[in-house]
């Protein structure tokens, strides 16, 4: 994927700022942003919570696990953005309308570069199986007491 | 003979990430090589974990980012060719690793939670997708083959004394087109999730901070630390996110995980696969969440969790 993209965005587009997702919500592997920035030769700031434009750099903070990093960056970049980064408005009619008016680019998958051979191969797919008692209690006094009997002798609670 | 590398971007989670590299070493005749930084630990700590081979890099000035470290990282992979590169999966690593993985132009397995070796068919790694619904199970067709180990995904045993190995240093980073300007602490994290025995999440099904309160009451008998699903920390705002469970949230494994007002979705379910025993209390008897736990009880928990403080406090006096 960030090697389609990188042949597209480089043969056909100019840029100055390229934003991605954090990941995809199928695989979230996310790989196609820090990929798609070394295919194309320029800087990447992944899990980025915050971003201002200060003339041609950017001022973005990245969210991590134990602090926030505030880093800068000079244009052309690419960012990879946490869903806390805003709350995206419901568009209006006005919008809408506007929307429909903006050019769509199609391209056909002939006019593609040639698709690089796969460099990781899905052998097995599985649905997830958690196994567990699936016992089921009422809500009344006594069930309580028998609940915390079997927390108890299962040592769960003290 | 083929290396393993092993890299973290702290000293816990390299611990984890070195004794997975050393038990697939050991099957697939690899030695096994620690990238340390070398503020984290002594290179000693690495060879006590299991790593032939120390390759260090020295601390970064403070303007540079921990990921300065991937031209040096590719220009000694392109060197030393290992067979497989295992990096601890943080934000820094993810980022790392993929970038790693680009300039390698290797294939790479995001989030590993279980890998298998064979002779005739070489790695397989399992990773988790569609949001904790299915396990996808691949294999990497380039050299070297790689992935991200989240924490805890892999158990850690206690180091061998007395181990010792080469010490090799890298080239210091060269300052690359992004800086650091500033480094700011997140609010305080309180108590510890990761390490509790007992575990009592609350979910939407809570209605108002009073019910927080009760929830707050049970964990108090019970000894327990308090946990949310990612509606309460979102929507409600009551709690911090470091306390949130599932996929985007922390993974946890107490001996007692009990979920009021927790109805059960996956991206939850997925980070409490590994409790031990597993308690419900919902009002809605569909509650996907009753399929996934060990006890269920049906009904109100404005009713129930009075009853079971109640109950826990006299069990505990008995």
């Amino acid at each position: 994927m960030a090697g389609l993209l990188g042949s597209v965005i480089a043969s056909r587009l100019e840029y100055d700022l390229i934003l991605c997702g954090d990941g995809s919500s199928d695989r979230y592997s996310q790989q196609v942003g820090p990929r798609l920035a070394e295919k194309l030769g320029i800087p990447v700031v992944t899990a980025v919570v915050g971003l201002e434009l200060e003339s041609d750099r950017i001022i973005a903070e990245r969210k991590l696990e134990t602090n926030l990093e505030v880093v800068a960056v000079k244009l052309p970049a690419l960012l990879t953005v946490l869903p806390d980064l805003n709350t995206p408005r419901i568009p209006g009619l006005r919008d809408t309308l506007d929307a429909a008016k903006k050019p769509v680019v199609t391209i056909a998958a002939a006019e593609l570069p040639p698709v690089a051979a796969a460099l990781i191969e899905t052998v097995a797919l599985q649905g997830l199986v958690l196994e567990r008692n699936c016992v089921q209690f009422g809500a009344d006094a006594n069930a309580i007491r028998q609940l915390v009997e079997t927390l108890r002798k299962s040592g769960a609670v003290g | 003979m083929a290396g393993i590398w092993a890299w973290a971007e702290t000293w816990e989670l390299l611990q984890e990430v070195l004794r997975l590299g050393k038990s697939l070493g050991e099957q697939m005749g690899a030695s096994l090589t620690a990238i340390l930084s070398e503020q984290l630990v002594a290179a000693e700590g690495c060879f006590a974990q299991g790593a032939d081979r120390v390759l260090r890099l020295p601390a970064l000035p403070p303007e540079l980012p921990m990921e300065a470290i991937v031209p040096v990282l590719a220009g000694q992979a392109q060197q030393d060719c290992p067979e497989l590169v295992l990096i601890g999966s943080t934000q820094r690593g993810r980022e790392i690793a993929a970038r790693l993985a680009g300039q390698l132009q290797a294939g790479m397995v995001s989030d590993c939670i279980a890998v298998r070796f064979d002779r005739a068919q070489g790695l397989e790694m399992d990773r988790v997708m569609y949001g904790g619904r299915a396990v996808q199970t691949v294999r990497c067709l380039t050299r070297p083959q790689m992935a991200t180990i989240p924490a805890r995904a892999f158990p850690v045993s206690p180091p061998a004394a007395g181990s010792s190995g080469e010490i090799v240093d890298l080239p210091a980073p060269e300052a690359g087109k992004v800086a650091v300007v500033a480094r700011k602490p997140k609010a305080a994290i309180s108590g510890n999730l990761l390490e509790a025995r007992t575990v009592v999440c609350v979910g939407r099904g809570l209605e108002t901070e009073a019910d927080l309160a009760l929830a707050r009451e049970l964990a108090a008998v019970l000894g327990a630390e308090i946990a949310c699903t990612r509606p309460v920390v979102e929507e409600y705002h009551w709690l911090p996110e470091h306390l949130c469970i599932g996929l985007s949230g922390q993974q946890v494994n107490p001996n007692l995980y009990l979920g009021v007002g927790v109805s059960g979705q996956v991206q939850h379910v997925v980070g409490i696969k590994d409790a031990e025993i597993i308690c419900a209390i919902n009002r809605d008897e569909q509650a996907p969440i009753f399929k996934v736990a060990d006890y269920g009880v049906v009904g109100d928990f404005r009713e129930v969790l009075p009853r079971l403080i109640e109950e826990l406090k006299q069990a505990g006096s008995r």
